[in-house]
């Protein structure tokens, strides 16, 4: 449509007559504007003319596929919500396992360990020890054969003495 | 709160598949499209304004479609079978099948502002709303789109 540059003017007018949104005054102002204006007039027609095919075109429902999917969204979310819970309630139930069996434990001496039972763990730890030293040499000598004498000895003899002054293990 | 979802499903569905296929002029493409925009909805349900969930819904179909756009732009474009010219929908007589495809093949925002205001019907403030234009850019935007048809109109029936 070859539209003077006129028309542009008139856009609005054209918009709020299809919307319904002229007042009187200005309906009749527009029309008198066409019957002078051809260019107007076409406008107004083609517009008009627009709007009935708009109305004539079918609204397309949504495919019925598309319809049930949106429907089972809740379902679907709370699946995954209940796996994301069911994680959850192990993660609790192993925690509160792990608590309780500390606190049983912690009942079983209600009034501190006995003598014979201090002795006991002294002579298991000096037994810990033992092995750690061993496990120490054995990696130092593995290290000094691979890489050499600057890494060996991770754990010192000296780190063992301190560990052993600090729960009088020495004197056993 | 799943009755009331069910309920906007039922109200919002067709708007948003219809945007949908307008803007991605692909149907499955539509329907991914819309149903993300709805998982959106379902996760968002707590935090949203109840008397607001039209425009929003609707702005978020957008959104992700024209994301989509965006992403097809990278990759090769799809083939739109069902876009025919005017000329050759006009010469079937099929000034409705013809005015689908002038109106898909409008550059955004002007096909979204016609297929929210003229198809779907939507006020102005609500447009607005969906598409995070002001108001008189709307009404701006919209002159031109119905004019560019009204002149493609006028190209088929001189």
């Amino acid at each position: 449509m070859n539209e003077s540059p006129d028309t542009n003017g008139w856009e609005d007018q054209i918009g709020a007559l299809l919307d319904g949104e002229l007042t009187d005054e200005q309906a009749i102002s527009l029309r008198a504007a066409a019957e002078h204006d051809p260019t107007l007039a076409r406008a107004i027609d083609g517009a008009i003319e627009l709007r009935q095919i708009m109305s004539k075109i079918p609204a397309e429902p949504a495919p019925r596929r598309l319809r049930k999917q949106l429907r089972q969204i809740p379902r679907q979310s709370r699946v995954v919500d209940r796996s994301g819970f069911l994680q959850l309630r192990w993660v609790m139930a192993s925690a509160t396992a792990a608590i309780a069996v500390t606190i049983a434990i912690s009942q079983m001496w209600p009034q501190g360990p006995t003598d014979a039972q201090i002795t006991q763990a002294r002579q298991e730890f000096n037994l810990v020890l033992a092995y750690l030293a061993r496990a120490n040499r054995k990696t130092s000598n593995s290290i000094r054969l691979n890489i050499g004498h600057g890494f060996a000895g991770p754990v010192t003899k000296n780190t063992v003495r301190i560990i052993s002054n600090q729960f009088g293990l020495d004197k056993e | 709160m799943s009755k009331k979802f069910r309920q906007w499903v039922k109200r919002y569905q067709d708007d948003a598949w219809s945007l949908a296929r307008y803007l991605l002029k692909d149907a499955s493409e539509a329907e991914d499209a819309t149903q993300e925009a709805f998982i959106k909805l379902w996760n968002q349900r707590e935090e949203l304004d109840p008397e607001r969930i039209k425009p929003w819904l609707l702005k978020v179909t957008r959104n992700v479609c024209l994301d989509r756009l965006r992403h097809r732009r990278l990759t090769p474009e799809l083939e739109t079978p069902e876009v025919h010219g005017p000329v050759a929908d006009a010469q079937r007589d099929e000034l409705g099948r013809w005015l689908k495809s002038a109106i898909a093949n409008l550059e955004e925002p002007y096909r979204s502002l016609v297929v929210l205001r003229d198809m779907q019907q939507h006020s102005y403030e609500e447009v607005a709303r969906i598409t995070e234009l002001n108001l008189s850019q709307v009404k701006v935007y919209l002159h031109r789109a119905r004019k560019r048809l009204r002149e493609q109109l006028s190209e088929i029936r001189p």
